[in-house]
């Protein structure tokens, strides 16, 4: 009877102190993991290879900045930024894209502690809703945009411009291969941060570019015109107008960038005058030239350029073409005139080219003018080299030919872009205090600026724009190129991805009838085992062989 | 500390051993294997090239989870119910093991075995690669790493249910039945779309955590100590189940 009651007791005690242990330990579950959900504490890790889940640095600062920069509403509350994503999938590839951005704007939200608020609304699932979203933010139509809104400024984004997506192609009776659909480009962070900076400006920096000496045109649409940069340069939040200068007499005092691309024929005194006035008071100059057509027609942007310590010898970059077929070297041909700068040739520190750097990316351009430093200027400019051409370049010297002409022209090392950044005097900066250093940028081509090779340069010129306007935080975020995986033979994939199934699941049948016959010594279950394994044996082999 | 690690080392090695000679493990490997390389096979025919979304659908489409919901149950539940089944219990019981250190080998015992079923399934992967297909490899480990956790929390319920059960059979149906209404509970922010479903769903969802994050390239603290922290739990119920059934 003491026995049964003594283990009756204990049996109590046990369950009662289990039952305590239990509390405590869920109490210890939900503490931990309400800790470990608190921003302090929470961390995130990104294993993708292409870091498509990572903001790069300059986002994560402008970010962990933009509450102060925002600040209140005339009632005192803390503004929000506001991002609602109206974007809806038409398929597959659509859907995936969609999903790439909302995960991206989810870490623009997570980053930037409560200044910006992220919304998803299908206007195909939950037209109402979206319906009045839209009148509130004041939008005329609703698209399917991630917008952007704070305050009264809204810009909006579509996804081709977030996204960039191949439809693919049919390999046709003449020949050629399928090419499936896929997403090429994740363009998600460069326009997110890029339209983050223009909306924080309630007004938009100001751009001129030079005109009035036959320099191609921003108005002009055709193959040599800048319309297309000056697009982009609008769609990134700037305010691009033409200057004459023979009409103003001095470079505007909002002009945050003056671009000047390969003049015809020479400046006045009076515009030179201008423009070194504009230079010593911290001007930021984007400067691009082709080879002169005729002898002295660039006299005004090389004595320019000198106030950079840099000149611009004559000559046209060339590079060797290889034919891939043959596996020879082609010289001769329109394609040498194309310099293919690899990343590992570009500045790994400047901002212009830090992400072009780190993403691998090539830099393209097209009909290029060498630079070098002039040793012989009294400019204190700073020089920094941030592209040049490989080793097997040569500069080829007029009457081009595009080929190397031995004896004439020899291989060598040629800077295509360069940086110039110089202390501005005190005494002439403006009075604001803003501007403390010039800039300069050099690139050596103008025709990647064109209509007709903007695709190739937008993103370069775009990081050259975002630097001298001195918005660091954007310039060379880039795209973030998606690989290509044209090159998989599927078939085979499929073929000995199957055949290795097979196998591997027969070896492990077969193992099943061992174990039985060494733990039984059962012949009759090693047979079946074996039976069994030799079905996805057969099937392996004619996997394998189906190829 | 160190003692009782090195009982669950001595008993996670038996337990193992055991695995190594039971052919239904092989039988259990042998259709893993094929379900999986038939999947991979027919992702990459379907998919025409875009190797994103074969790493995606292989670690989350519902063969994967068809998978999950069977294998951990059939593997963990001899683990403990067997021991009461065939009266080993008492020899164990009797062993200078504690009762955590038991139910810790036994739990290690199942993981390694869970990726001796894994680890197989990196040919396809390395095949494709030989063959020019090129993977986001930090996205393929996280998806490992997410197969991982979720075999180690289902075979962590597998424990448990298998510590509170009398028969190996039934610890499998229950703990089926237990990982289904979990599965289903993981889906419910597809159908139920408010905000704060969805917000929970994103944190404590193991689909979510899934498909949402990890096969994403995103690996977060927080997902990572909410699954830990739910297979020490897990684990600590079993313990106590079986200290309570020593009393019994």
């Amino acid at each position: 009877m003491a026995m049964t009651e003594l283990s009756a007791s204990t049996r109590a005690k046990t369950a009662t102190n289990v039952g305590v242990m239990v509390l405590a330990a869920l109490g210890i579950f939900v503490a931990i993991n309400w800790l470990g959900g608190q921003p302090k504490f929470r961390s995130q890790y990104d294993a993708s290879s292409l870091g498509s889940n990572t903001l790069s640095d300059k986002s994560a600062n402008l970010l962990a900045g933009l509450a102060d920069r925002i600040g209140k509403t005339p009632a005192g509350q803390p503004q929000v930024i506001e991002l609602v994503s109206f974007l809806s999938a038409q398929s597959r590839l659509e859907d995936k894209a969609i999903q790439m951005v909302h995960q991206l704007t989810e870490v623009y939200q997570s980053r930037s502690n409560g200044a910006i608020r992220f919304r998803k609304m299908d206007p195909d699932r939950e037209p109402r809703t979206a319906i009045e979203k839209a009148k509130e933010l004041k939008l005329t139509t609703v698209g399917y945009d991630l917008v952007m809104a704070l305050g009264d400024r809204v810009r909006t984004m579509r996804l081709d411009e977030l996204v960039r997506i191949n439809p693919g192609s049919q390999g046709s009776f003449m020949g050629g291969r399928n090419e499936p659909a896929r997403i090429e480009e994740n363009r998600i962070e460069e326009t997110i941060t890029s339209n983050l900076l223009a909306i924080l400006e309630k007004d938009k920096p100001k751009i001129y570019v030079l005109g009035g000496h036959g320099e191609p045109s921003i108005e002009d649409t055709n193959r040599l015109g800048l319309s297309y940069f000056a697009d982009g340069l609008r769609k990134a939040g700037y305010d691009v107008t033409e200057l004459n200068l023979a009409e103003k007499r001095a470079v505007p005092a909002d002009a945050k960038v003056l671009v000047w691309m390969t003049p015809a024929k020479k400046c006045t005194p009076e515009e030179m005058a201008a423009l070194k006035e504009y230079a010593s008071k911290g001007g930021r100059f984007l400067v691009a030239l082709d080879p002169a057509l005729e002898p002295g027609t660039d006299a005004s942007v090389t004595e320019l350029l000198g106030r950079f310590s840099l000149k611009a010898p004559e000559g046209l970059v060339c590079m060797p073409v290889f034919d891939v077929l043959t596996g020879s070297v082609v010289m001769g041909v329109e394609e040498c005139a194309k310099v293919y700068v690899k990343s590992a040739d570009l500045s790994s520190t400047h901002p212009v080219t830090k992400s072009f750097f780190e993403q691998r990316l090539p830099l393209v351009l097209v009909g290029v003018r060498p630079l070098e430093r002039a040793l012989d200027s009294d400019s204190k400019a700073l020089v920094e080299d941030l592209a040049r051409s490989r080793k097997d370049a040569w500069i080829d010297l007029p009457p081009e030919n595009l080929a190397l002409d031995e004896g004439k022209e020899k291989e060598q090392i040629a800077t295509v872009v360069a940086a110039a950044t110089w202390s501005v005097d005190t005494a002439s900066a403006p009075a604001d205090g803003k501007a403390t250093e010039g800039r300069a940028l050099v690139v050596g081509s103008s025709m990647t600026a064109r209509n007709v090779n903007f695709d190739s340069g937008k993103d370069f010129f775009l990081s050259c724009a975002e630097w001298l306007a001195g918005r660091e935080f954007a310039a060379g975020i880039g795209p973030k190129v998606m690989r290509r995986d044209s090159t998989a033979d599927l078939r085979a994939i499929a073929s000995r991805s199957v055949g290795t199934t097979f196998f591997l699941a027969a070896l492990a049948f077969a193992g099943a009838g061992i174990v039985v016959y060494l733990r039984r010594q059962s012949l009759v279950g090693l047979v079946m085992a074996l039976f069994i394994a030799a079905f996805p044996i057969v099937l392996g082999i004619m996997a394998f062989t189906s190829i | 500390m160190i003692e009782q690690l090195s009982q669950s080392w001595l008993i996670a090695r038996r337990e193992a051993h055991s695995f190594l000679v039971s052919p239904f493990s092989y039988a259990i490997a042998g259709l893993f294997l094929l379900v999986n390389g038939i999947f991979f096979f027919l992702f990459v025919n379907e998919l025409r090239g875009d190797f994103d979304e074969v790493v995606a659908l292989f670690f989350s489409f519902w063969n994967f989870w068809l998978l999950a919901l069977f294998i951990p149950p059939l593997l963990t539940m001899r683990l403990v119910a067997d021991e009461f089944r065939l009266g080993t219990i008492e020899m164990l019981m009797s062993a200078p093991a504690s009762d955590a250190a038991v139910i810790t080998g036994k739990y290690l015992a199942s993981m390694f075995f869970t990726a001796l079923l894994w680890a197989p399934t990196l040919l396809f992967f390395a095949i494709a690669n030989l063959f020019g297909a090129s993977f986001d490899w930090g996205i393929v480990l996280s998806g490992y790493l997410g197969a991982m956790l979720v075999y180690g929390l289902f075979n962590a319920i597998g424990v448990m249910v298998s510590a509170l059960a009398v028969e190996p059979a039934m610890s499998a149906f229950s703990a089926i039945v237990i990982e289904l209404i979990l599965f289903f509970f993981m889906l419910l922010p597809y159908w139920v779309q408010t905000d704060w479903v969805k917000s929970v769903s994103n944190r404590y969802s193991i689909y979510q955590i899934m498909s949402e994050w990890l096969l994403k390239g995103v690996v977060d603290s927080a997902h990572l100590l909410f699954l830990a922290s739910s297979i020490w739990i897990l684990l600590f119920l079993a313990t106590r189940s079986l200290e309570l059934r020593r009393w019994r």
